[in-house]
């Protein structure tokens, strides 16, 4: 370029320059001298406005951002801009130009100094801010006039940071006593014609019910809500309700209508994601996955592992574009379907399922340790449970005991949010692994301070903890049995007997053979360490009518039938006849909900 | 509402006056002496589109919005066009025309302007609606019954405590939240902007910082939108209970400049169900290079082509009402003394390609090269600068991207529709091709076919 042009550029420049205006004059050099010459022609021309360089090299967005801050009016000359388009400067690229209108509205004249092989990605890179620009100068020399050279290398300096998640759901009794309080005054003052602000409130005052364990106005709530949601026609807010009531249903073990919700929830769905997947797979997934948990409940299997595996299937599909949101639920759902296959004894399955379930916990734990450690422990927990069913008790000890390590640590740190049943779950499996291992001292240990917990979480939420807390009685019972406490044993399973019928007779599929195998328990105790035939052969034949009617079907039945046979064959009476005089006398078995095995 | 650099553009009567009146940064409002009304000349769109799509009317020129109709409806409408198409000024139209006691309570957000981090994620923008919401009603003493400023309050206390723990565990700096009950809506703003000030990483510039209360919020997003759209109910009754609107609504500009492309389709497609989520009635500038996703848009929302004015026909012959308007738009910044004819005046009309802000730059560009003795615009002046106009788009061209316009020439030639590909959409984005219509009629920037190097690479190679 001669010197005549360079004059002439440098004269339009100059106008260009006159009125106080944003300008973005974009200029391909190579040489420093040029960019010197320029800065001083403009100190030259106005040397009333500020000049300020600004450097991309060495600097953060927030620094660089700063200096542009305080330029104000100022002429900004940036000699290394093109560093801008690094690959490891992609998020400064974006923001800078995200910011067009922020720096036109500071009258503020941005130079930006490009090397020659850059200037052409400033269109594609800085979208928006070229539609603002105002001019573009090409100061190039021939590079026999180059004197000096520049080496531009920009570091970043964004860190990534490691990012740690706590539960979003404050478990603070007194705060959400408050925050209901306060829900509800509102719902009162608030014009009743305005279902949607009612549906909100309405449901949110359900969950806060369900957190505060009182599921019964959690439940009225809920109900109100779908109510509310079918006034408004507004299918998404009629299947949260309805999913939110399987949740509620679900939390009183009324397997029934939880299953009747979420199915209705699903089908309506379904129907919406013919015409609108992305929308409404997430939820389905959510759906089936909740539906899984209460069709195993209720023994129906097959349902059970199609519902999983359906939910694991979408969810994977799901992952692929969004795996931050969605590995989390596949854990869960991996989880469940590991449990469900220690359940219907399909032990490889369950191994390699519950192994993917823990390796992508371990993962995520990684990346948020405080989100998801405690997913880490449930899946180490739930491989302890196959542990203990196969019989392979050192591994289950090393996975339990990692797992109570991690929950005792998480009880500390936040005891309200984790002193709960999660460690008394896994205090419950290591009991059972010390009882298998003759270790009777830790054992009952383990079973008593699963038994504390579950009894102090069942002062506010008896529907939920009354069936564990038979569960760990029972177990314990049989414990105290075997270090020859035998009135505390007794005790034991008295307590757990008692709450086991009282459930069976609401929810007879679900508990009749929980029934049979404390009855069985039970009836062994009177046999062998506290021998009374009477009561042993009463319960001997508590056991049978509790099994009998599911033996067809579950294996489960056929044990503890075969059991309670064996102590009446101890008692010296006829095992077959005895069996046979109980079926004559047999009312009919519970017909609430068909049940299906995968065997 | 005049911004101050919108106070100084007058109409200019010399040529150092045309700077200020050619300013193309800056919208124009309704109100303004520079507005000009395009209606009708942008193809199929037309307001009335808008207002239908918003549940809203518009009779004897008043603007009405009827909630007890629309309780189940929220709109949610993208607005997409091409750079420099007028969005922003549209949308400052919408926000002056629907603002009203019987209409809406509009809240623009200018996420360019004031999200100042990089990295911008849909969760800021929510966070940032729900800011400017509490500010705005702060600023119309909006009397929120105390309870619901409360729970709100608690609420965002709870999570800031939840995010505290997280920063603990990660060595930061704390969040601030004082204790203490709020008693009005302005302390509940005091309180939230020191939340969202954080989210910004406007003090410690900690990136860890605003990814912390980002993913707080993030992962259990279903109870924050319920949270929010109570709030937003909340609002909309005392709204109406005050006088004051009918209902909000939020006008979401510069989301198409934040994030990279990649990014903002992930946006759309993966964060569709939050967006579902917010029952707020809103509208969005559309990043443009997402008008291809329509159909899955429309599962969630209403897509709204905003596109240039049209000034040739697909036979190439001047649209007359366009020229009409360009010369009114022309006219009420510039004095028509200060060109030499009106040829020059509509030769910058012609180059614009029905682009106001590409007009506006022809002629900045024109007066620079003026000369400043004979102190006005000549042709030779506008020529000039429509050569160094397409001589510099040119420059910025690839020969891939020649490649593709040859073809495009071929076809226009031939009548042949355009269909849509990535390298359409580059082209697009460049401001190498503009859309007009519903996007069906394509041509090349009027800039770029006078240029050399295009006549060399495409016009004469075809």
């Amino acid at each position: 370029m001669s010197e005549t042009e360079f004059s002439s550029q440098l004269k339009i420049l100059a106008k260009a320059l006159r009125h106080k205006a944003f300008r973005l004059i974009i200029i391909e050099y190579n040489n420093t001298a040029i960019y010197q010459e320029i800065a001083a022609f403009l100190r030259t021309t106005y040397p009333e406005r500020p000049q300020r360089e600004i450097r991309f090299i060495g600097n953060d967005y927030r620094s660089i951002m700063d200096s542009l801050n305080a330029a104000q009016e100022a002429f900004v000359l940036i000699p290394d801009f093109d560093r801008i388009f690094d690959a490891n400067n992609a998020a400064l690229c974006v923001s800078f130009n995200q910011r067009r209108d922020y720096f036109a509205n500071r009258n503020m004249v941005l130079l930006c100094f490009m090397a020659p092989e850059n200037v052409m990605h400033f269109p594609e890179k800085l979208p928006d801010l070229w539609s603002l620009r105002s001019l573009e100068f090409s100061f190039f020399q021939e590079p026999s006039q180059i004197s000096d050279s520049t080496a531009l290398d920009l570091e970043s300096t964004i860190d990534s940071a490691n990012i740690i998640v706590t539960s979003f759901n404050s478990d603070y009794q007194e705060e959400k006593e408050r925050e209901l309080a306060s829900l509800l005054s509102q719902l009162e003052q608030s014009d009743e014609k305005n279902f949607t602000l009612h549906y909100y409130l309405t449901k949110q005052i359900s969950n806060i019910y369900l957190k505060l364990n009182r599921s019964e106005k959690a439940l009225e709530n809920a109900e109100r809500s779908l109510v509310l949601a079918r006034q408004l026609q507004d299918s998404q807010h009629i299947i949260d309700s309805l999913f939110l009531e399987g949740i509620i249903y679900a939390e009183q073990n009324d397997f029934v209508h939880g299953i009747a919700r979420y199915n209705e929830a699903l089908s309506i769905a379904r129907e919406l994601a013919q015409s609108n997947q992305n929308a409404f797979l997430p939820q389905i997934a959510m759906t089936l996955n909740n539906l899984g948990m209460l069709y195993k409940d209720t023994h129906q299997f097959i349902k059970a592992e199609q519902a999983y595996t359906e939910a694991l299937s979408i969810k994977q599909t799901l992952s692929q574009t969004n795996s931050e949101t969605y590995l989390p639920f596949i854990s869960n759902t991996l989880n469940n379907l590991g449990n469900l296959y220690i359940d219907i004894h399909q032990f490889d399955k369950a191994e390699k399922v519950l192994y993917e379930a823990l390796s992508i916990s371990r993962t995520l734990a990684e990346t948020s340790f405080e989100a998801y450690i405690n997913n880490v422990a449930a899946a180490l927990t739930n491989l302890g449970i196959l542990f203990i069913t196969i019989y392979q008790l050192n591994k289950a000890e090393q996975v339990l005991t990692e797992a109570l390590s991690i929950r005792r640590e998480l009880a500390q740190t936040h005891p309200d949010r984790y002193l709960s049943n999660e460690l008394a779950i896994t205090l419950h499996n290591l009991g059972i692994v010390y009882s298998l291992t003759n270790q009777h001292s830790n054992a009952e240990q383990a079973f008593s301070e699963a038994l504390a917990i579950r009894r102090e979480l069942a002062k506010t939420n008896s529907d939920a903890y009354l069936p564990r807390i038979a569960s760990t009685l029972n177990n314990l019972g049989n414990v105290l049995k075997d270090s020859s406490k035998l009135n505390d044993a007794e005790q034991a399973f008295s307590e757990a007997l008692s709450i086991r019928r009282d459930l069976a007779k609401t929810y007879p599929n679900a508990y009749s053979l929980k029934v049979a195998q404390t009855a069985g328990n039970f009836s062994l105790f009177y046999l062998t360490s506290q021998p009374d035939s009477k009561r042993s052969l009463a319960l001997a034949r508590e056991t049978l009518e509790a099994s009998l009617p599911f033996e067809e079907k579950l294996s489960d039945a056929r044990e503890r039938v075969s059991f309670a046979k064996d102590i009446v064959r101890n008692w010296g009476l006829d095992a077959e006849a005895f069996v046979e005089e109980i079926r004559k006398n047999m009312t009919n078995p519970p017909t609430q909900i068909p049940i299906s095995e995968s065997e | 509402m005049q911004n101050s650099n919108q106070s100084f553009m007058q109409k200019a009567d010399t040529l150092e006056k045309i700077d200020a009146a050619v300013n193309k940064f800056q919208p124009i409002p309704p109100n303004h002496p520079f507005y000009v009304n395009f209606e009708n000349l942008r193809g199929d769109f037309q307001e009335k589109s808008v207002l239908r799509l918003l549940n809203a009317r518009k009779s004897y020129g008043k603007y009405t919005f009827d909630y007890r109709i629309n309780q189940a409806n929220t709109s949610l409408l993208f607005l997409a066009g091409m750079r420099g198409s007028g969005k922003t000024s549209e949308l400052a139209k919408y926000a002056d025309r629907l603002h009203s006691a019987d209409c809406f309570f509009v809240i623009t957000c200018n996420i360019d302007e004031d999200l100042d981090m990089d990295n911008v994620q849909y969760m800021d923008i929510v966070i940032y609606q729900l800011e400017q919401l509490i500010k705005k009603a702060d600023a119309v003493n909006l009397d929120l019954e105390n309870g619901i400023v409360e729970t709100m309050y608690e609420w965002f206390g709870t999570r800031v405590e939840e995010i505290n723990t997280t920063l603990k565990a990660e060595g930061s700096a704390e969040v601030e939240f004082t204790t203490g009950r709020p008693g009005t809506i302005g302390s509940l703003l005091k309180h939230f902007l020191g939340l969202t000030a954080k989210v910004k990483a406007g003090l410690s510039g900690s990136k860890g910082q605003a990814n912390s209360i980002r993913t707080v919020f993030k992962n259990n997003f279903t109870e924050f939108a319920t949270k929010f759209n109570t709030f937003i109910e909340q609002t909309n009754e005392q709204l109406r209970k005050q006088g004051i609107a009918q209902e909000i609504l939020f006008i979401i500009d510069g989301l198409e400049k934040t994030m990279s492309a990649d990014t903002r389709r992930k946006i759309i497609m993966e964060e569709s169900n939050r967006i579902r989520q917010i029952k707020a009635n809103t509208i969005f500038t559309l990043p443009i290079e997402l008008m291809h996703e329509e159909q899955r848009i429309r599962n969630f929302g209403e897509i709204i082509t905003f596109p240039f004015i049209k000034i040739k026909d697909r036979k190439g012959f001047p649209v007359k009402e366009a020229y009409t308007i360009f010369q009114e738009f022309i006219g009420k910044r510039i004095a028509s003394e200060l060109f030499d004819s009106p040829e020059t005046i509509r030769l910058a009309i012609e180059y614009s390609g029905g682009s106001p802000r590409q007009l506006l730059r022809i002629i900045e560009q024109a007066n620079w090269l003026a000369d400043e003795e004979k102190g006005i615009i000549t042709r030779k002046d506008m020529d000039e600068a429509i050569n160094k106009l397409g001589n510099s788009t040119a420059r910025f061209l690839t020969p891939e991207d020649y490649a593709i316009l040859k073809q495009l020439h071929v076809d226009l030639q031939a009548g042949n529709p355009i269909g849509f590909s990535k390298e359409i959409q580059v082209l697009l984005e460049k401001e190498v091709i503009f859309e007009y219509n519903d996007g069906t009629y394509k041509r090349v920037n009027p800039l770029l076919e006078r240029s050399t190097l295009y006549i060399h690479n495409v016009t004469n190679a075809t």
